[in-house]
Parts: structure tokens; sequence; C-alpha cells
């Protein structure tokens, strides 16, 4: 058997998977996650094979929603990435597979092709939003918000996680990971705003 | 300590306890915390502060912040040396150094002031008229050299800049009276509010002898930013310009940091996307223009006031104030408490009313009806000539000339309102002849003008008009909380009338612009030679054209083209007010768009495994890949052909994760991808590949690749490394919005699958030597086939396709365990002499193998006919992207450029890459064709090359020259199949 | 910089977007019996008109969908913006 690994590997030295910790903004890789990329134009067949082996809803547009250890983030109209433990991918995989084998479904393993970065602190919205247009407050941002968008002239899924602590995760594509980490340790280093709104 | 003469003793915003000490051309000097550049070098004494553009003038202080068109400096040396500052805005540091621009050694001598001498000689369009003949390009570097400005750093600036995105829903520019009346109704109201205001601190131009809601203006300031700043909803921004406003209402802001808690970042650009906006961004007043209306100590009467209330300088000893309107009452009251003799109100009005009666009885000298006909002086004004206005138009009455001797001259023609965002905003405004000054008029609903910005020059008024607007801007963005009532201050006087320009002057010396060195005589002349147009003259006096953008210029300019054309000012129009509203510096635009950052690259799993074994990494389409493997500091060149031998005799790894690989599929997914390509792929077997080319309509190829089967509705389509995205898009374009009722499901996985290709006569060898289930013999899996299976224990697709010409694995495995296979195949490949090769290597393989590759061998014009695939399309009846264009006569021309092989005669000649094919070596005349790729072949012991060349299938064996730089070679063109035409190697 | 209102994601700025040209238009065919000239409207000749002017966008970096947006090409007003499905009120046109 081959080693593997995470797609943010070559970027994390001794096993640390913290890239910038200050005061008040801290940036870890997150690890042991699992990413399959869901496609169907048949909502209801998905919906019924994800109720049975995740117990997840379909989430409205630009949100999440999450179960135990899963979560499930609207993408695009025919689109979602279920977040799930890496161990569970497999069998995920395939058990959603064989429930939509009678309707076009694509149920694609994402894992090694996705790099999540969470941020976390009151700085968040100051450090993202010198290289993001979306307003990411956390009151226009809320908990259960995910949103597609441009962050560091890259392509991201951003996705607030939790109400508490305030963090904002960061999901890009794997090719894109140094240029995340690297921009993002350089944007953390600007001196903070003012505490504002 | 010396200095600082003209320093008062008391008063003023400065602090005392902090001196600072700053150079000036060369000269040491000292002011105080608080000061800017321009009262320091006034407390100093400087009065010449600049040299003019044109004629070298000396030059003063005129205004006292960002309306200043004078003192103009390039601030310290090195990497940080910024040009074209406004002393009036500098805010002053310990061991600041600056000096003037636009002259030599200095502003006090300059060695260009004889220029001077030649005014009579350069009037408008001077340089036009001039310099015609033989080019004006042959005289510019020289003119610019004589007139230029300051100069730009050679080297990278090592400022950080950053950039700022935010929302909200009332802007409010301006922090004067208006701005901060503004910013409180809103927050109370409950909007997210944002205040930007560029001087260092908020006020504007509050004096300090003002009381507001019963207490010191001040104080009352104070305690609305304090208020301000602790709002949850409210954003204080000082030191912030609103230079610009955008599509959608996008204002963009320049922040200026102040260290040192800035931390090295310098600037901060803001885009805010407001969803209302309040202009209070105040007004600026207007010069008079009348002959030597330029010579240092000549202000404007707000200036100086400015200087003497807030930065406690006396601009002067003794002042004469000329004034069209009552503000300027308020400037010699305030000079006089400084302690500067007004030696007379010059007031343009006949009856100037109650502001005069109050002056008089305060013991100051007001004479009415007068106007200013010449400034006397050399270095500095020494007197004023004034005459009473006649009964004549144009004329003054007989014997009532006067001199009056002063060394400060205050001017006030008025003030004009600073409404660039609105007229930005499309906002249209209209001509109050009343106010002389133009207005906000209709508008877009969102903008909301304030104070002085919409004319209204009294305190009482910027209050109650700003809470007004601020009230108004948060209920539109339905924010409707109680916002309390306005403050109040008292009743104040603030009536003006229209008073441009002097008419009996000598109008060649008569000043209109004075940082573009444009007179009334120059615009005379141009409304002489029929300009009429106000864009027209303009751009030929160059009026407003300066940094300053005409800030104090263009409504006199204005003015007295309506007087010159006997129209009216709302007749002539207005110019553009294009942003920005102040400079911005290019850092600022750049943001932290520099350096590693210029433009993302993306990485592949292997990445790190590349750059530990001597990779040497270059950008390819985006992508950050090996261009070859250094190894033990071999020559470039060598460490290529040991690259290409491995590949040849034995066998090699490839990285090719960036290869884009796109999922296709769904019941119609053969239909479609059948339109897709070129190439039919309807008829495409289970387990096969395709190589197709894919088209845009207008049938020229856009990318090429392999179309792979994996199930009767499954296809795994293959990319170029930079046409992944693109071709994705392409395919969801199409699906979306021509076909929707094609039932096929796209999925770009680029990312999610590494890519690694084992090509050479021993590949099938090495991977016989992994685990594998996969049937590895030629006739159970043939080249252009696709298996899937295991390979060590884990899923992989592998596909036998390459770029090489050589028997080829592309062994597609999951990104995460791509390193570890790659470092698999070197161990047990390592008796074979497996060796990494890269992109440099790569290139040369697949040129002497004869494979085009797209976008280097085609350009834009390339059609599938011209790289020798046209027979194709009559065997394929369906249609396809791009099929009607190649049905054009277009694409059937004879003489088109197309994809040829060209061998030059000396062998050991490597032809330059875009060099052009000729017919004929002595004319040298017409192209016909260029090389696009070429390379030494060690494989077939020459060199050999690619080609774009009209006509070029039909002239197989024909002889042509080969043209580069000065150099000819003789060449031939030949088929591309050089190596193994047959296959062999590559079906083995 | 446009802010445009994605009928799926909301209100976004522009660089997320793509503009695809003025709908509708439509594609001719089968080729053989297309005209040279029915050919040539459809790759080169729009209506570019001054005023408001329907057309598509994607929205790119965001939910990926193709959409209509009726826009003035004179103050880049943007009068609604709905889904390539939906049918759009004349009176918008």
């Amino acid at each position: 058997m081959l080693e593997h690994q995470q797609p943010f590997a070559p970027l994390i030295q001794g096993g640390d998977t913290t890239f910038v910790a200050m005061s008040d903004i801290q940036m870890t890789w997150l690890s042991g996650w699992g990413f399959l990329l869901l496609q169907s134009p048949s909502e209801s067949a998905l919906q019924d094979a994800l109720m049975s082996h995740t117990g997840l809803r379909l989430p409205a547009p630009q949100t999440v929603s999450t179960r135990g250890d899963y979560a499930l983030l609207w993408l695009t109209p025919k689109e979602w990435l279920l977040a799930a433990p890496a161990s569970e991918t497999e069998s995920l995989q395939a058990a959603l597979t064989r429930q939509m084998a009678t309707c076009l479904a694509a149920v694609i393993d994402m894992s090694d092709a996705l790099a999540v970065c969470e941020l976390s602190g009151t700085r968040c919205a100051d450090v993202l939003m010198s290289g993001c247009t979306l307003d990411l407050h956390a009151d226009t941002f809320p908990s259960g918000r995910c949103s597609r968008t441009g962050l560091a002239d890259i392509p991201a899924i951003l996705w607030n996680p939790a109400r508490e602590p305030r963090a904002v995760r960061c999901i890009v594509d794997r090719s894109h990971a140094r240029h995340l980490r690297d921009w993002l340790a350089d944007a953390a280093g600007c001196p903070g705003l003012p505490p504002a709104q | 300590m010396k200095g600082n003469e003209w320093r008062l003793a008391n008063g003023g915003r400065i602090d005392r306890t902090r001196p600072l000490a700053f150079e000036f051309d060369g000269e040491r000097y000292w002011g105080f915390a608080g000061d800017t550049l321009a009262s320091a070098l006034l407390a100093n004494g400087v009065r010449i502060v600049g040299r003019s553009f044109k004629l070298h003038r000396p030059r003063g202080l005129v205004g006292a912040w960002c309306e200043e068109p004078n003192g103009i400096v390039q601030l310290g040396d090195g990497a940080r040396t910024t040009p074209n500052l406004k002393a009036t805005q500098v805010e002053l540091r310990d061991g600041l150094s600056a000096r003037s621009v636009n002259c030599w050694p200095n502003a006090r001598s300059d060695a260009f002031a004889p220029l001077q001498l030649l005014g009579r000689l350069m009037p408008a369009g001077f340089y036009y008229k001039t310099f015609m003949w033989p080019s004006w390009h042959m005289f510019e570097p020289a003119i610019r050299r004589a007139a230029g400005l300051g100069t730009a750093p050679r080297e990278p600036d090592p400022d950080r800049y950053e950039e700022r995105h935010e929302q909200c829903d009332v802007l409010v520019v301006g922090g004067g009276p208006a701005g901060l009346a503004a910013a409180l109704a809103a927050t109370r109201a409950g909007a997210r509010v944002i205040l930007a205001d560029d001087r260092p601190a908020l006020g504007g131009a509050l004096q300090e002898t003002k009381r507001i809601d019963g207490a010191a203006a001040l104080a009352w300031t104070a305690a609305v930013e304090r208020e301000l700043r602790t709002a949850p909803n409210a954003r204080v921004l000082t030191r912030t310009t609103a230079f610009g406003c955008y599509d959608h209402n996008l204002i963009a802001l320049s922040e200026k940091l102040s260290e040192p808690e800035s931390a090295g970042l310098r600037e901060r650009l803001w885009h805010v996307r407001a969803a209302e906006v309040v202009v209070a961004a105040g007004a600026i007043e207007r010069p008079i223009v009348f002959a030597d209306n330029d010579l240092p100590g000549i202000m404007l009467a707000s200036a100086a006031m400015t200087y003497a209330a807030q930065y406690a300088v006396r601009p002067g000893r003794r002042a004469v104030i000329v004034t069209s309107g009552d503000s300027a009452y308020e400037a010699a009251s305030t000079l006089q408490t400084a302690g500067v003799e007004i030696a007379a109100i010059v007031d343009t009005r006949a009856e100037p009313g109650e502001a005069a009666s109050l002056a008089r009885s305060a013991g100051i000298r007001v004479m009415a009806g007068y106007y200013p006909v010449r400034a006397h002086g050399g270095r500095a004004v020494k007197a004023i000539e004034i005459g009473q206005i006649g009964a004549a138009a144009g004329r003054i009455n007989e014997g009532s000339a006067r001199r009056l001797e002063c060394d400060l001259l205050c001017v006030s023609g008025g003030w004009t309102p600073s409404v660039h965002l609105f007229s930005q905003a499309k906002g249209q405004l209209r001509y109050d002849p009343e106010r002389a000054a133009l207005l906000p008029g209709p508008g877009p609903k969102s903008f909301h003008c304030a104070g002085a910005a919409a004319g209204n020059l009294a305190l009482h008024h910027c209050l109650t008009d700003g809470f007004a607007a601020g009230r108004e801007a948060a209920k539109a963005a339905q924010a409707t909380r109680d916002a309390g009532r306005s403050p109040t201050t008292d009743v104040e006087l603030a009536a003006t009338t229209a008073f441009w320009a002097s008419p009996q002057s000598s109008h060649r010396k008569a000043w209109v612009d004075f940082q573009n060195d444009v007179t009334r005589g120059d615009l005379e002349l141009a409304v002489r030679e029929n300009l009429r147009s106000v864009e027209h003259v303009k751009r030929y006096t160059t009026t407003g054209m300066a940094v300053d953008q005409g800030k104090t210029s263009n409504m006199n300019a204005l003015a007295i083209l309506a007087e010159l054309t006997g129209t009216s000012i709302p007749q002539v129009g207005n110019t553009t007010f294009r942003p920005p509203y102040d400079p911005v510096t290019l850092g600022s635009l750049a943001g932290r768009h520099v350096g590693a950052f210029y433009h993302p690259l993306r990485r592949t799993p292997l990445d790190r495994w590349h750059a530990a074994h001597g990779a040497v990494l270059e950008d390819f389409g985006g992508w950050l890949r090996p261009a070859w493997y250094a190894g033990e500091r071999r020559h470039r060149d060598d460490c290529i052909r040991a690259e290409k031998r491995a590949t040849r005799t034995a066998v090699s790894l490839f990285d090719g994760s960036p290869l884009g690989k796109i999922e296709v599929r769904g019941p119609d997914a053969a239909v479609f991808l059948n339109r897709m390509y070129y190439n039919g792929m309807k008829t495409l077997a289970v387990g096969r590949g395709r190589y197709g080319l894919m088209l845009n309509e207008h049938g020229i190829i856009i990318d090429d690749g392999v179309c792979l089967r994996l199930a009767e509705d499954h296809f795994l389509v293959s990319t170029t490394s930079g046409g992944a995205g693109r071709i994705f898009a392409g395919f969801e374009e199409w699906l979306q919005c021509e076909w929707p009722d094609l039932t096929v499901l796209v999925t770009n996985v680029t990312s999610a699958w590494g890519n690694i290709a084992v090509a050479g006569p021993r590949a099938r060898e090495l991977l016989e030597r992994l685990e594998t289930d996969i049937d590895l013999e030629p006739d159970a899996f043939p080249h252009l086939s696709i298996r899937c299976g295991r390979l060590e224990g884990v899923p992989v697709r592998i596909a036998r396709v390459g770029f090489t010409g050589e028997l080829s694995f592309e062994i597609n495995i999951p990104a995460g365990y791509t390193t570890a296979l790659w470092e698999r195949l070197l161990a047990k490949g390592a008796d074979l002499g497996v060796l990494p090769i890269g992109i440099e290597a790569l290139q040369e393989l697949r040129t002497e193998k004869g494979y085009l590759h797209v976008g280097t061998d085609t350009d834009g014009r390339s059609i599938p006919a011209d790289v020798g695939m046209g027979a194709l399309l009559a065997k394929k009846s369906d249609d396809f992207v791009g099929r009607r264009s190649l049905e054009r006569s277009d694409a059937k021309r004879p003489d088109r450029l197309q994809f040829v092989g060209l061998e030059a005669q000396d062998p050991g000649t490597v032809l330059p890459v875009g060099a052009h094919v000729i017919a004929d070596a002595t004319t040298r005349n017409a192209s016909q064709g260029y090389v696009t790729s070429s390379c030494m072949s060690e494989a077939l012991g020459r060199s050999v090359a690619l080609g774009l060349v009209q006509a070029g299938q039909a002239r197989t064996g024909e002889a042509v020259h080969v043209y580069s730089s000065g150099r000819t070679f003789p060449a031939r063109i030949v088929s591309p199949r050089w190596y193994d035409p047959e296959g062999h190697r590559l079906n083995a | 910089m446009l802010q445009i209102t994605c009928p799926c994601c909301g209100p976004r700025d522009e660089p997320e977007f793509r503009w695809g040209g003025e709908v509708p238009l439509v594609r001719p065919g089968p080729p053989e019996q297309v005209s040279d000239e029915a050919w040539a409207e459809y790759l080169f000749t729009r209506d570019n008109p001054k005023g408001f002017v329907r057309e598509r966008w994607l929205h790119a970096l965001g939910c990926r969908q193709w959409f209509v947006v009726v826009r003035s090409t004179v103050t880049h007003e943007i009068r609604a913006t709905t889904r390539l499905t939906d049918t759009l009120p004349e009176a918008l046109t």
C-alpha cells in the first residue's frame, strides 16, 4: 500500500497544521475530512439517499446542513458537497452511488482535491475582506452560511461553521493551498483595523 | 531654538512639546507635531516653495490643504521617495526631508528662472505649434525634462499596501460639521455607517471660536467622534480620501496610515459598496484673476485663516484682504487676533452689508466697490493696486486707483463646492448665480449632498443640512430609529457675489491655473483661435489639467470663457469630474498584487518532491512545473538531453497532474461530446480513447486531448493543462444555454487525481514490477485505451496515451498517493535507468515526433484542415461546435497557414522559434509563415522544427529560407513525421 | 465595478461574473441549410443598442449558472435579473 498525504501535507512542518497563531487570529489546516461531490438533477432521490445514509437534509442555497460528523454544503442548484470523516468517505460513496443507481447522479470523491483552512478569531472578516468582495461580518455571514466566491484571486468556498467561536473555513482547490497559505499569512501580518461592526 | 520666527506664541492645534526637525531643499528647519510641511515652512519664513510648471516663476503657498497648486514637493530618497505631494497635506514628522520639484538647484534660486522672460513667446498651444517639424517626439524628452514635476523611485517599493472591501448603509464623505452631523444622525438611526475624512483629524473647517450645542466647537467634535467610534455600527476613517465613485455606488477610498502604528502598511485602498452616500466634502475657496496674482504672499483667505488658527502661524505682517463675500471677514478677524495688521478689506461688492459694518466697528478699514488691478512685487508681494468699479463695464473710475502696501494678500473669489463624487455618480450640476457656484442638481436618489458641498457655507446650515441628510440616507437604507434632534449653533453671515476676474489687467500675467501656468491671455487666445467647447479649451490651454485637476482654477476659467464668448456659465458647461479627486499612489492601486501575489500559481501534488530534487520550477499556464531537473549542477542542455535519452532508450516519469480531467456522464454524454469535438465520439468503444480537437464556433482549434470512454454513459475528457477550467466552463455553457434538453453531468476532477506518465521502451517492464490487477499486455491493453483497477492497492485509472511517441502509460491516481507512487516507480526502476523528466524534454520529444501543441503550433486562425485533419470533416455527418465555419470559403483558401515540418539545410542548426519562412532570401519582404517549435534531436541525429507555412502541406520537399534577426537559413519543408513514423514504438 | 444580483446567490461584485453577450441568440442549423450570410449574422452581428439590453451573464465564481440580465448600456442600471428558464416580462426589455 502507498502512503497517503492530505492536500495540505506539503505545507505543514513537524505535524503542526497551524500556520498563523496570533492573539487575534489563528489559521489551521483541517485534517481527517473527506469530501464527496454530489451532482444530480433528481433532488428527491438524492434527498432520500442522503437521509438514509447520513440523516442530512438538502440545504437551502448558500447554507450548510449538519448532523453529527456530517455536513452538507450547497454549491450550485444541482451540486452539493458532503463533508464526512475521511474513514467513511469510501463506504458512503459506495452506498450513495448504489442507491442513486437508477437515476442520473455523480458521487465523486474530492477528498484529495480540496484543502480546508480554518481562520478563527476576531479579525477573521478583516483578513478575508482584504481579498474577498463578500460581506463577511458575523451579522451578514452568520453561522451555517456557505458561499462560493473569490478569495485571494482564487475560487473558494467560504463557510461559517458556528456562532461561537468566530471562525470561517476556506475550502480551495489543493493546487491553490500553498498560495492561500502564503496569502493569508501575509494578510494576517497587516496591522488590524479598529474594531467595528 | 532658532527659527519659527513666524510662529504665534499661543494657540493652534499643534503640540509644542514635540518639536520635529526636518529638511527642505537641503536646509534644516524645525516645526511641531501637528504641523504640515507647509505650515512649518511658513512658520520658518519660507515663502517660495516651488516654481511654476512652464515658466519657472517663483510661487508661494496658496492653499492649506488639497487645493494647493504650488507647494508640490518630492518627499524622501531612495525606494521610498514620493513625488508630487502637496506640502499642505504632508504631515510633519521628525527627520522628514523634502525638496521642491520643477526647479534646480532649489525653489529659491532656480536656474530655469530666465524662462519667465520668454513668457510672451510661450502662449497656449506653444509646444504643439512650435515643435511640429520634423516630429514632436524628437523634442518631447527635452521639453518634459525642463517642465517635469517630481521623479519616480527606481527601486521597488519596500512598503505594504492593502486592499479592503466593505459594505455599508451610509457612507459619509467629509468629517466637517455637515459630515459629522450626518454620521451622527445615520448612526443613531441604526444604519451601518462609514465616515471618511481626508484630514488627520475630524472637524473640517470648524473654527475654535464657534460654539455648537453650547459647547466649544472642538469639544463638540471630540464628543461626536467618541460617540461614533464607540458605536458598534459606525466606522470612522481619517486620512482617508474618497477619490472616486464607480458603478452601482462603489466608492473608492484611499486611507493613509500613520507611522509607527501601521507597521509598514502605508496605504489601504477601500472599495466601499454604499447603499446611500452623503457627500459633505466641503468647498474650496477661489482665487481672483488679476495681474501678477501669483506672487508669493498671495493666498486664499481661508488658507491664511487656517495657518493662523490651526497651526499658530502668522502668514504675514500686514495684510490686505480682497473678497467678494462675507466669509473673508472671518479670516480678517482671525488674522487680526493673530497679530497681523489688516491694512484693508477690499470688497468688490458696492454694498457689502452687515459684515462690513461689523468689521468697520472693529476698526478695520473696508473699501467697498473696489477690485484688484495688479499686484506689485518680485519674489514676494509688496503691494496691491486697486481701483473703484466704474459705471462702464471693464473700466475703473478715473482717479480711484489706490496702492495698498502689504506682505500678505488674502483673496476670496467665492467658494466652489466639492461635488466631484456627486458628479461622478451622474448627478447633474446647476449654476446658482446667487452663490456663484455649480451646485448639485438632479441626481441619483442614493446621493445626498450637504453643507458647503451643497452650497451652504454657514455653520448652522451645515449642521441642520448634514443631520437631515444623514437621517434621510439612513431611512432610505431602512434604518429608522429616532436620531434625535440636529445640533445647532448661532446664525451667521455667508453671503457672496460672483467676482471672477478683474477686467482691466495685463491678461498675460493674470493667472488662472497656477500649476499649469495658464493665464487669462491663454484663454483669450484659445477663444480667438475659435476653440469654443470648454473641453477643447481645457486641452488646448491645459487649464485644470495639472495634478490638482483645477480645484482652484476650473470655475474661474469657466467664468472667463463665458465672458469672452458672450455667453453664460450654464451655456459654457463644465468639464467632466473624473476620478481620482486627489492623486492616488500606484502602490495603493496595486495593493498586495505584487511579487508572489501578482498572480496565483498552482502547484501539483508532487511540488515538494520536485523542489527537493533539483527541479527548475517555472510558470507553465499558471502551474508551477519542472522545466527540467538540474541534478548535480549539470548544464541545462545536458539535463534535458539525459531526460530525453531516458525516455527514448529506457523509461521516464513525467508529472502530468495539471492535465485537465473532466468527467462527463449521463444518457446523452456521447451525443454531447460528439457535438463538442471535431472528431466523432459517438462510436468510441467502452475502454477506448480517441484523440480529438475542440473548436470554437469560428472553427478555430481551442484545445486538444484524448477522450476516453469509461462506460456507455461515462467519459473522461482529458484537456491541455492550461485548458481544463476553460473547457469545463465551455461544457457547462453549451449545456445550460444551448442544449438544456441534453441529460448530462459534467465534473471537473482535475485536482482529485495525480497523473504520472510512464514512458519509454521499458515502461511496461517497470509497471509490471508493481502490484496490479490490470493486464498490461499490448493485446489486452492497446494504445489509446483506458483500464480501471488497482496499483499497489490504490484505485487507479491507467490510460495508454502519451505525448512522447514511446510506449506510454498515464497513471491517474488519487492525488494524495501521487508522491508515494512516484517514489516507488523511481525505486523500482532504478536499475532500468528511470529518470523524471520536465516540460522542456517533453516539448523536444513531441517536436521530433511531430506532435502539435495547440497554442504553440497553432494560432488564433488555425482550423483542423490546417493541421492535416481536414479529411475527417467529410466522415462526420453530425453537427458540432464550429462545423459551419469550416465550410466558409475562407476555410478553404489554398494559401492558409498550415502545420508542417521544417529542416535546416545544416543539420546542426536549430532554427529559431519565431523566425519567418520566406521564399526569396534577398528581398525578404513577404513572410510565408513562421517557425513554432524547434530543437536538436539526438534521436534523429539532426535538428528539426515545426512551423505554420502558407499552403505548407502541398509544398513538402520545397526549399525555403528561414529568416531571423538579420540571419537567413536555407531550409526545406518536410512532413513532420520524423520519429517512428509507423508507430511501432507507440503501439509496443 | 458593477454589482449584479445573481438569481441564485444574490448581489455580488462584477469580478465574480463573466459576460456572455446579447440574448436571445439563436444558433442556426442544421449546418448544411445555413447560408454564409446567416452564419455570419450569428457569429458577428449584434444589435448593440443604446439603452436597455438583454444579455446573459455567468456567475463563474459562485453557482456557475448562466442567467439573464437586463442592463442599460448607457448607465449600467440593471433593471432585472432572471434565470435562463424564466420568462421575462416584456415591459422589462
